[in-house]
């Protein structure tokens, strides 16, 4: 990559979004519904396991205002899903979890919809429900899908070395077994859309997601209609995290508009948002470190289900992705992982801000610690000694994509560390005037995956018209990239105009309408800057090429920007070179635990992340500090419960988020550029990293405060107690 | 939701209206709880009487030694009353713990008395206090129940159809009297309680003549833990005290599992914080953490306005516009603004008061729309984000608000959605106090959840914000 003079790289430009955000203008998908469009209300399954003995809909269809109940004798092509199309749109013989959609009404007004869907008569036979991954696996457990004769959705096996005799000529051998559990993306806009059929005999969609292309696939695919006779376009999003990657209502819109052939438009309640969307998945992993009295990690074994509840959605990627970071960011000889992806009667679990990493590394980095106490060493010095280098061999035998910055990431954070938490100095007392208040700091490190993994035919499009006589006068970019909230369109924009020379103002953005504009790819996998930056950067060369050569007015040029090849793992040892780029992050927190109440509160974070090259400044903080945000809520307070099948926090209410108060108080966001090779301007992502390391780095700062150990998230202040407790009453015991 | 709202102009008409309606109609003040029931449809009802016209009954005062609330005092009216700071701490601190600033200026006590939840947090403080209430019925007159009384089971209470509260009051504590309220949340702001306590303590010198201790969430009802309050009579509040006394007050719970906490956990905290209160009214440092000027996110006002009858049809100004929103009658003010007014730029985030998406101003308040009857707007002011420059004093068509010009230029702004309400209730913040600090920030903002940003770079645009307003004002 050429490194071309840059007065717009690394700019904090405000965003131009900015502005009709402040001023109640921007319009997100709800505020698109208008007079005389017809209002679909859902009909939810409310049970996790049925059969649908009968389903009559007179009733509801004989309603005050009912234009139509749609069930699943109307779907053209009745299942969706982003890897396996295996979830119906609405269901027709069995519902698998509570979420599952069973009628879809339409009717003149929302109140009326809301009453009609009352109307709706299903009788069930309810059937056996699993709702435990492992007893899902087990033999003679209830089946979600019959036809499969499984509820096994992946087994991925990684194989590395000798584990057996590693484990034999070990100093020190730990066990650990930890479990995680969902969480719910609580993107502040509730997902909304309307649909209509447009005077080309097209269906277009407009509401909120992270792919128009995939979206527009999937919806086509149902409705058996050529993709060019679907539009989906986005209005403003109102955040994402992962949550808006399946398909949620858009294909059900799509439905009731061209069965209709009138504008619809649905709203969800948060309750419905929060039962219905996927989840992050609850993990179970057990495992076993070994380590020589030297401090080489020699060997990692490690079993690591995921509960994928009810539809395939992304599990298998995200338990592959769990999988590879089982043993962390570090160099070890011997690895031994078993990744499951089982099914359950539980809500779908799918792609969710970090995507299987902050979950497999919560138990790995907590298990370096661990080895690092066992050892009598400094845990950063275990970590140096053993954290991943250039040219460090992966768990699948390949060596890591260039650009391996995991141990300056490590050192810097380590030297914030001393200067600002006087990391490493005894401690002086915690808060004399309050013995129940006890301090301590962790640190951890993270790794996780820039774009998609395991020989997928990761791509992004972008287009460049230029316009110009002597000078280029302007330009527009056309790239279907959704702008989730993370400023995506603000940094592809500053990408072509540096690329071009020209101001800012001279670019124009075509984003949001998969009729108009290529195909980016998603706005995931911290992806979207690194691949839709490139493909602009690239299409903006182009195209200026071109102009340069014609000494026409205008020029165009479309490009496809392919990063270096992964590959699949290999089914029995999980050999293979997964991912062409990696984020690292370390960080350090101090926390205060309060020992009479088991209240942790997280009172200075220093987050240190490399991101090749920061194209704008402020936007890379605010994807720090905001991600933080959600780690805060991972670590300590988010806890989605869940029985039996049913979800007993669906409301804001239940579900507790980090308010303003909750967050810490110092946050030190601290970027480093060292460059990516395939980036744009060295630039690589950073949207996820923060999530990865902090609730580790969390539990080794209450272990430091008070000698406990959290093996479970969220790490809440009952659970922390009764850790306390059981220290206490062994203490008193012993 | 509902059908019918009416709106009596004089207690005997509301008595009379409780009287007709004969338990099918539900008395709505602040809505905060009654509006949550209603849209999960809990103890549904067809027809609202709104109390809100009898501004007669908004008062917090102190008379030869006796605290008397009306029943439309707020949560926001006890934090802002020096004579509840003064005697009845407790309840203050009770009322500073409850919600976001959006419910407390909304929210009454008296409504928190009714919703008869015993995780309501003023309950065991005035129950502590030994409030009483004064209840009035069309046909009964008047008659005085003891809150100790007036929970005879689990969310259930004495209060019959045809009444109203019309009054708390309770003996201010005395110079030998000290108390305080303890919560334990699961969150720093807007925490349902897993457990909450209300001490008040008489002393003789040094010496306990009295303990009122009293329980939330460890029970069906609040009640009193009588053991301890007998245990502490006659002793020295030393530190084997307090922990004895915290232990002992174990025996006088019966929690159970729930959400928010089994019941071994709420056991446990229990005694921690029975112990941790005592210790700190023993200290004299009841009141330590009390802020010197709370933030309310709403402009205090004693002027009382003169509501106009309402017949049906919201007659109201929006954003300095005079509408008639003859639709909106059974609607929310969020849904009113949105679907009738067109004004979307108010957002729905939860429609429980838990995320501030739709917080906008009403009248002299900062206020979630959707716990809000849009009935309420009638004859009254709502300023929402469209309206937001025009009210911070832009002249030109274009100029923002300067707190909206710092949100975008801090880079405050992520996916946006939960900017309007953020923006609403941080612009009333700095019409109360032009150059808050952190703390009070945060508080402003607690009732908002924002998903993206981590808040930083939000508390930045506020300072921002404050800064040049300050500036602009000495320039």
């Amino acid at each position: 990559m050429s490194t071309p003079k840059t007065h717009l790289i690394g700019a904090s430009l405000p965003r131009p979004d900015a502005l009709g955000k402040v001023t109640g203008a921007a319009r997100y998908p709800a505020d698109l519904i208008r007079p005389g469009m017809l209002h679909l209300q859902l009909v939810f399954a409310q049970r996790p396991h049925a059969r649908i003995v009968a389903l009559d809909t007179s009733a509801a269809e004989g309603a005050p205002g009912v234009a139509a109940v749609l069930t699943a004798k109307d779907v053209p092509y009745n299942a969706h899903g982003l890897i396996d199309a295996d979830q119906p749109a609405l269901c027709g013989d069995v519902v698998r979890f509570e979420g599952d959609k069973v009628a879809l009404v339409v009717a003149e007004s929302k109140e009326q919809a809301e009453a009609a869907a009352k109307l709706v008569a299903v009788t069930y036979e309810d059937l056996p429900a699993v709702t435990d991954a492992r007893a899902a696996l087990a033999a003679g457990a209830p089946l979600v899908h019959a036809e499969l004769g499984t509820n096994l959705l992946l087994h991925i096996p990684i194989r590395k070395g000798d584990t057996a005799r590693a484990f034999a000529e070990a100093a020190v051998v730990l066990e650990g077994a930890f479990s995680t559990s969902w969480q719910e993306h609580a993107f502040l806009q509730p997902e909304a859309g309307i649909a209509y059929v447009d005077e080309q005999e097209r269906v277009v969609i407009e509401t909120a997601g992270q792919w128009l292309h995939e979206d527009r696939r999937q919806i086509a695919a149902m409705l058996q209609l050529p993709e060019e006779q679907v539009i989906v376009r986005y209005a403003a999003i109102g955040g994402a995290f992962g949550g808006r990657e399946d398909l949620s209502m858009q294909h059900l819109l799509a439905l009731a508009a061209w069965k209709l052939r009138r504008p619809v438009a649905m709203q969800w309640k948060r309750e419905e948002s929060m039962i219905a969307h996927h989840k992050r998945h609850p993990f179970d992993i057990r495992c076993r470190w070994g380590a020589t009295r030297e401090g080489r990690i020699t060997a990692v074994e490690a079993e690591v289900i995921a509960d994928g509840g009810a539809y395939a959605s992304t599990s298998v990627e995200v338990t592959k992705v769990a999988t590879l970071f089982a043993s962390g960011c570090y160099e070890i000889p011997n690895i031994s992982v078993d990744g499951y992806a089982v099914y359950t009667n539980n809500v779908p679990c799918g792609a969710f801000r970090g995507f299987g990493a902050p979950q497999a590394q919560f138990a790995a980095e907590i298990m370096v610690t661990r080895l690092a106490h066992a050892l009598g060493m400094d845990p950063v010095e275990l970590r140096r000694r053993n954290i991943y280098r250039e040219g460090s061999l992966e768990p699948t035998q390949q060596p890591l994509p260039e650009g391996v910055s995991a141990l300056p990431v490590l050192e810097r954070c380590v030297e914030e560390a001393r200067a600002r938490l006087r990391y490493g100095e005894p401690r002086e007392s915690d808060v004399p005037s309050a013995p129940h208040l006890r301090r301590g700091i962790g640190i951890a490190c993270g790794i996780k995956n820039v774009g998609y993994s395991f020989g997928y035919q990761e791509q992004s499009t972008a287009k460049v018209h230029l316009y110009g006589k002597a000078e280029l006068e302007r330009a527009v970019v056309l790239i279907g990239a959704a702008d989730v909230g993370q400023g995506a369109h603000l940094i592809l924009r500053q990408i072509a105009a540096e690329t071009l020379g020209i101001a800012l103002e001279q670019v124009s953005m075509v984003t949001d309408d998969s009729g108009e504009a290529p195909n980016a790819g998603s706005a995931s996998a911290s992806r979207m800057t690194l691949m839709g930056g490139r493909a602009v950067h690239d299409a903006a060369l182009a195209a200026r090429a071109k102009w340069s050569a014609a000494e026409e007015y205008e020029a165009e040029a479309e490009v496809q920007f392919h990063p270096p090849a992964t590959t699949p793992l290999d089914p029995m040892s999980g050999a293979g070179r997964p991912n062409y780029c990696y984020g690292y992050a370390a960080q350090a927190v101090e926390v205060e635990v309060n020992t009479l109440t088991g209240q942790v509160r997280v009172l200075r974070v220093i987050s240190v992340h490399d991101v090749g090259r920061a194209i704008n400044m402020q936007q890379v903080e605010g994807q720090i500090e905001g991600c933080l945000a959600q780690a805060v809520g991972y670590a300590l307070l988010e806890d989605f419960q869940v029985r039996d099948g049913h979800v007993l926090t669906p409301y804001f209410s239940t579900y507790l988020l980090p308010t303003a108060l909750d967050m810490p108080p110092e946050i030190v966001p601290v970027v480093l550029e060292l460059a990516d090779p395939n980036g744009p301007y060295g630039a690589r992502g950073v949207a996820e990293m923060p999530l990865v390391p902090f609730a580790p780095a969390v539990a080794a700062a209450i272990h430091d405060a008070t000698g406990v150990w959290l093996s479970q998230q969220p790490m809440t202040p009952e659970r922390v107690l009764a850790a306390l407790s059981a220290m206490n009453g062994q203490s008193t015991a012993g | 939701m509902w059908r019918t709202y009416l709106r009596p102009a004089s207690m005997a008409e509301a008595l009379d209206l409780l009287r007709r309606y004969a338990g099918q109609a539900r008395v709505i003040a602040g809505g905060t709880d009654v509006l949550v029931e209603l849209s999960r449809g809990v103890r549904p009802t067809e027809t609202l009487i709104d109390i809100t016209a009898l501004t007669e009954l908004k008062y917090v005062r102190e008379e030869s030694g006796l605290i008397r609330l009306g029943a439309l005092a707020t949560h926001n009216d006890g934090i802002a009353s020096p004579a509840c700071v003064a005697g009845a701490l407790p309840l203050a601190q009770a009322c500073w713990e409850v919600g976001a600033p959006q419910i407390r200026t909304r929210a009454t006590i008296a409504g928190n008395l009714v919703t008869a939840s015993p995780a309501n947090d003023t309950i065991p403080p005035l129950m502590a206090l030994g409030a009483e209430l004064a209840l009035v019925s069309a046909e009964g007159g008047e008659r005085i129940v003891p809150l100790a009384e007036f929970y005879p089971a689990f969310r259930r209470t004495v209060l019959r159809p045809d009444e109203l509260i019309r009054e708390i009051r309770f003996p201010a504590l005395r110079e030998n009297q000290r108390g305080i309220f303890l919560k334990l949340g699961l969150r720093r702001a807007q925490a349902i309680s897993v457990i909450d306590i209300a001490l008040v303590l008489t002393f003789d010198g040094e010496v306990v003549r009295d303990a009122r201790i009293t329980l939330g969430c460890l029970a069906p009802t609040v009640i009193h833990a009588r053991t301890v309050e007998a245990y502490l009579v006659g002793r020295r509040l030393d530190e084997a005290v307090c922990a004895e006394a915290g232990r002992r007050a174990c025996d006088d719970a019966a929690p159970i599992d729930d959400l928010r906490g089994s019941a071994g956990y709420r056991r446990e905290t229990l005694a921690a914080l029975v112990a941790e209160g005592l210790r700190r009214v023993a200290a004299g440092t009841q009141a330590a953490g009390w802020p010197a000027t709370p933030v309310l996110l709403e402009t205090r006002d004693t002027s009382s306005t003169v509501a106009l009858p309402f017949a049906g049809v919201i007659a109201t100004t929006i954003n300095g516009t005079a509408y008639e929103l003859p639709g909106a009658a059974g609607k929310t003010l969020l849904n009113a603004l949105r679907e009738d007014a067109g004004l979307t730029g108010t957002k729905e985030g939860c429609a429980e008061g838990e995320c501030g998406a739709c917080t906008v101003w009403l009248n002299r308040q900062t206020v979630m729309s959707c716990l809000v009857p849009a009935a309420q707007a009638h004859s009254g002011s709502v300023t929402t984000i469209e309206g937001l420059a025009h009210a911070g004093g832009a002249a030109d068509e274009g100029d923002l608000h300067p707190l909206q010009d710092a949100f975008v230029a801090c880079g405050a702004v992520q996916c946006g959605f939960c900017i309007p309400g953020m923006l609403m209730a941080g612009a009333k913040l700095l019409d109360e106090r032009p150059a808050p600090n952190d703390e009070q920030i945060l508080t402003a903002l607690s009732g908002n959840i924002c998903r993206c940003t981590g808040y930083r770079k939000i508390l930045d645009a506020v300072h921002a914000a404050s800064a040049e307003i300050t500036e602009g004002g000495a320039a």
